[in-house]
């Protein structure tokens, strides 16, 4: 405490905070993801297709990165105070990366909102497109688009599994999963030793889904399955993304190609920290109460849809009829976003279900979006305790989660994570909806829920024109920065955005 | 066989921990109470030469329902903590139908229907303001009259009066006001009992509404207001100081003068504060008590945002200019904010934005311990609170405040209940708003927007009234299915007793021993 004086106002000379430093470890990554555009530089070298734009603006991100580097110091002493800020700027910063790429490489999306639209989109693993024709990107600038979804997904792993527990984010640390060694090191390597752990669960996992597709492909099972698809597919089920690169999502793709994403969406909208202790010992993975209620959701709400697709009449019963209700439902409440049918043309119940899906997302510590399942379960938990605890004043019950005592702290943190995550939910559909009555677009209420639920939740499809085969280019200008909030503010699991709008966070 | 020895020994129905025959003690006195209250529309009747046979019939039935309920279950007259919970929600549950009967009886074709009777039931003593009825003015004077009457009994809560009037309750009775009474409040302040608490807040409540009577009254008389009569003044005054909203007119307050409606406007800003706040102002001159008050500064600094953001549309729109805008948006902003439901103007023809700001106006609602529904502004004001705390712990880890109202820290569990009550009540608006669109699709005639059944789910669930469409302030909730009308009758059931006192008799350790 002597000493602290002189490092203080040296070290921090604006804010309560280490500014510096943070912005120093954000033009590393930067600079770090700037090599990334080797690998669609390498694709269009292969395909034929111009690669300038990916060296243009893989030059101009490794400059800019350089350039933060060097005018600020001390990113590898940063602290959980300065997390929140390296986490937000990042994911800003990377979005605008690509969209510069966007907008050198795409006559679609050179206008500078299509094309951060669409790459943070991409960052987020959201899968909101504001493309009209999708085929017409060519083959690189599709795979890169695919690609950065799976970039995305790295970055979300760590985020996941090594940051947002240590900064307590939203009750995290208790959907934190037991990821071995990490809780006692600092930051910067203990994001390291999850990014190295679980990074190569991520690629294998990638891995196997390409060659599984592939295989489909060379085998005949299914014949638009090409190693190109079945590559771009991988990249972007992994992430829980949802950009494809055909017009009409997956719904040229095979049964059997339907199925094996099916498959896939379920394990990366699990906990990836289950699947890490699923390979090194044998463990029974049932045993996580989550993943219990996540496939038990999935089970009801495919059940719901079935019964209702063919109340409907709008399949009769057989396989088709239920891999379209399944699918739909792993892969809104995954928060993927494909589509194996237009279902914005389905019933209003269909809808509501979808959307209520979508609210509540994957699993902790995946790659999905949304609330959570263990959110859920949790804010269930708690409302149970305190109905009890209205009657019976004097009981006093912990909440449990896996048979352990939940913390009273984290609890707390889950509501208000809850609360503010509906908040905004409600204050995106409100905007979106007046703000297209303000630009003469015709928007249902339900469209505007919808989108606002599929941005903030990372989804990607909505209803109505912004459908799964549908885009999101009609909306004005403004809506489109609206949904491109909210994609981010969800991805980052909002508290992170919010703690930068409170004063306490930049008062010393 | 065994499923007799199994009963005999209780092992499939163990005796529930609550006493039922103890609560429905209670209730059966709550409604011999009530009984007597039919003899208002009687009176109204035969001073009108119109039928008065239902209104006598209704009131004999409460009362003989009453009695015979209280003989059944003679001598479990104390009830505890647990049963509060069951009576109130039998309270509410069982007055409207008994309010219904004149309904029924009075050989009105618009309420024939006995869903729709029940729910303009509902409506009325939950001080709500959505009708079914689709031509008001056709309805006899004394019918017209028991509506806003029963709004009047059901705003500052049945119960309240039963404490207020039954002398058993003196004891045991404070649980049962907190349930009844809107929002998180503290009571001890007003009274040393509960009983003259209840009795005061009546007191307060019959100045007001007599006070309210006589403005209005006024206003016709020197002829500000060629339509404002001797009856239209009373029956406007019975639901404007109950926050209800129903009016004796199709066309709402749009069919009074300028001057109508801004006495209006006064009267229910002030009924959407604090009771126990006015009581100190009116009563015993203590005005810091109410203007020192964080939650009334909250709620006019809203009511302000409000009508300004409304004001702004109506010019933009051009719907209306100088004076009349500025009364339009003040009174609609008013009147949804605080759940009344009144309308000078039917905003359903207004912009996206205005519509979007009266529907989030319903979910702010007036203050804790008025006559207004919703969630309360105090409620939205901790919830800010928690989250700003919330905030700055993620950060700070170290840091231990508390919540703070008025200056003094907020108990944690007050905070959780605060949190769970507002939980459950955006839960229910959203179930109730897609059962509302389901069900009108299943049903096909109807065509009824996602945005319709939103405003009406959260009209009902926040005792608003009017919704938006063809539920507006103008319209009716008749094209309704039956199924949608028992959702909404059951949301605004929910909503009056603020959620909580009927979600717990749905958990198993209500039940237990």
């Amino acid at each position: 405490v002597t000493v602290a004086p002189a490092l203080v106002t040296a070290r921090r000379p604006w804010f309560g905070l280490d500014v510096s430093g943070a912005l120093n470890l954000c033009g590393r990554l930067l600079k770090y993801f700037a090599l990334t555009y080797l690998f669609p530089v390498v694709v269009g070298l292969g395909y034929g297709d111009p690669v300038w734009p990916f060296v243009a603006t893989g030059v101009l991100t490794a400059a800019v990165g350089y350039a933060l580097e060097r005018l600020t110091s001390g990113g590898e002493r940063i602290g959980g105070r300065e997390g929140f800020l390296v986490v937000s700027l990042t994911w800003v910063l990377a979005a605008l990366s690509v969209a510069v790429s966007y907008m050198f490489g795409e006559v679609q999306l050179r206008d500078p909102i299509d094309a951060y639209f669409e790459a943070m989109s991409g960052m987020t693993t959201t899968g909101a497109s504001v493309l009209t024709d999708i085929p017409a990107l060519g083959h690189t600038m599709g795979l890169w688009r695919c690609f950065s979804q799976w970039l995305g997904g790295m970055g979300i792993i760590v985020l996941a599994l090594a940051i947002l527990p240590r900064l307590r984010v939203g009750g995290r640390q208790l959907v934190e999963s037991e990821m071995p060694g990490f809780e006692y090191e600092p930051l910067a390597s203990s994001i390291r030793s999850t990014a190295r752990r679980l990074w190569l669960l991520y690629v294998g996992l990638t891995g196997l889904m390409i060659l599984i597709l592939s295989i489909f492909g060379w085998s005949g099972v299914d014949s638009l399955m090409t190693p190109y698809q079945a590559a771009a597919h991988a990249f972007t089920t992994l992430p829980t993304g949802g950009f494809s690169p055909q017009a009409r999502s997956v719904e040229p793709f095979a049964a059997a190609s339907q199925w094996v994403m099916v498959a896939f969406m379920v394990i990366a909208g699990a906990n990836f920290a289950l699947h890490y202790r699923l390979l090194r010992r044998r463990i029974n993975p049932f045993r996580d109460e989550e993943l219990r209620v996540y496939l038990a959701i999935m089970l009801v709400a495919s059940v719901i849809m079935l019964l209702e697709l063919l109340r409907a009449d709008l399949y009769s019963f057989g396989e088709q009829a239920v891999r379209q209700s399944v699918f739909q439902i792993v892969s809104m409440m995954t928060t993927t976003g494909y589509g194996s049918a237009d279902f914005a043309e389905w019933t209003v119940l269909t809808s509501f279900t979808l959307i209520a899906v979508m609210l509540i997302g994957g699993c902790g510590g995946s790659t999905g979006g949304s609330i959570k399942v263990a959110r859920h379960l949790l804010i269930a938990k708690l409302l149970r305790r305190e109905l009890d605890q209205t009657v019976h004043r004097e009981a006093v019950v912990p909440v449990r989660l896996n048979g352990r005592v939940v913390d009273e702290r984290a609890l707390r943190a889950v509501l208000a994570f809850g609360l503010i995550y509906i908040g905004l939910f409600i204050a995106g559909a409100l905007v979106l909806t007046i703000e297209s009555a303000r630009a003469g677009l015709d928007v249902t209420a339900l469209e505007a829920i919808g989108a606002s639920a599929t941005t903030l939740g990372n989804v990607g499809p909505s209803f109505g024109f912004a459908g799964p085969m549908g885009s999101f280019e009609p909306f004005s200008p403004f809506a489109k920065a609206v949904m491109i909030l909210l994609m981010w503010a969800g991805r980052l699991e909002i508290i992170p955005v919010a703690v930068l709008l409170t004063r306490r966070y930049w008062r010393a | 066989v065994s499923l007799s020895v199994a009963l005999r020994r209780r092992t499939i129905l163990p005796a529930p921990g609550v006493d039922v025959r103890a609560t429905f003690n209670l209730v059966g006195a709550v409604l011999a109470v009530l009984g007597p209250a039919f003899l208002v529309p009687t009176a109204v009747a035969l001073g009108y030469g119109e039928p008065f046979w239902p209104f006598l019939a209704a009131g004999a039935i409460t009362s003989g329902a009453g009695l015979a309920i209280g003989r059944v279950t003679e001598g479990r007259e104390r009830v505890g903590l647990r049963e509060g919970f069951l009576v109130i929600a039998l309270v509410w549950l069982l007055i409207p139908a008994f309010g219904a009967i004149p309904y029924v009886l009075a050989d009105e074709p618009q309420l024939a229907n006995p869903m729709n009777a029940y729910f303009e039931a509902v409506s009325g003593f939950t001080a709500t303001g959505a009708t079914t009825l689709t031509d008001i003015e056709a309805l006899d004077g004394s019918l017209l009259l028991w509506r806003q009457f029963t709004q009047w009994l059901g705003g500052m809560g049945i119960v309240v009066l039963a404490i207020a009037v039954l002398p058993r309750l003196r004891i045991g009775g404070r649980q049962l006001l907190q349930s009844e009474l809107a929002g998180p409040t503290e009571m001890e302040r007003l009274s040393a009992t509960i009983r003259e608490t209840a009795r005061r807040l009546w007191f307060l409540y019959v100045g007001l509404t007599v006070a309210m009577a006589l403005v209005l009254a006024v206003i016709g008389w020197v002829g500000l207001d060629p339509a404002m009569s001797v009856f239209q003044a009373i029956s406007h005054a019975f639901s404007g100081v109950a926050i209800g909203g129903f009016s004796t007119l199709n066309d709402s307050m749009a069919a009074f003068s300028a001057a109508t409606q801004w006495a209006t406007v006064c009267f229910i800003a002030i009924a959407g504060v604090n009771f126990l706040r006015l009581y100190r102002l009116f009563v015993q001159r203590q005005p810091r008590a109410v203007t020192r008050d964080e939650e009334f500064r909250l709620y006019v600094a809203l009511l302000f945002i409000g009508a300004i953001l409304l004001l702004v549309e109506v010019l933009a729109g051009d719907l209306a200019s100088g004076e009349e805008a500025v009364r339009e948006a003040v009174f609609q902003a008013v009147s949804i904010m605080t759940t009344t439901g009144f309308a000078t103007a039917d905003y359903t023809d207004w912009s996206a934005l205005a519509e979007m700001t009266l529907l989030l106006l319903m979910f702010v609602g007036a203050s804790a311990g008025s006559t207004g529904g919703s969630i309360k502004v105090v409620r939205h004001l901790m919830i800010g609170r928690i989250l700003r705390r919330e905030l700055d712990q993620t950060v700070h880890r170290e840091i231990v405040q508390p919540v703070r109202l008025n200056g003094l820290p907020v108990d944690e569990r007050a905070l959780r209940s605060v949190i769970t009550f507002v939980i459950l009540y955006v839960g229910l608006f959203a179930i109730g708003s897609v059962a509302l669109v389901i069900d009108a699709r299943a049903h096909g005639g109807t065509a009824i927007t996602s945005f319709e059944a939103i405003g009406a789910a959260a009209a009902c669930l926040g005792n608003v009234g009017p919704g938006f469409g063809f539920a507006g302030p103008f319209g009716s909730y008749a094209p309704f299915s039956d199924l949608s009308t028992g959702i909404l009758t059951g949301l605004m059931w929910l909503g009056r007793l603020e959620i909580i006192p009927v979600a717990v008799l749905l958990t198993r350790n209500y039940w237990r021993p």
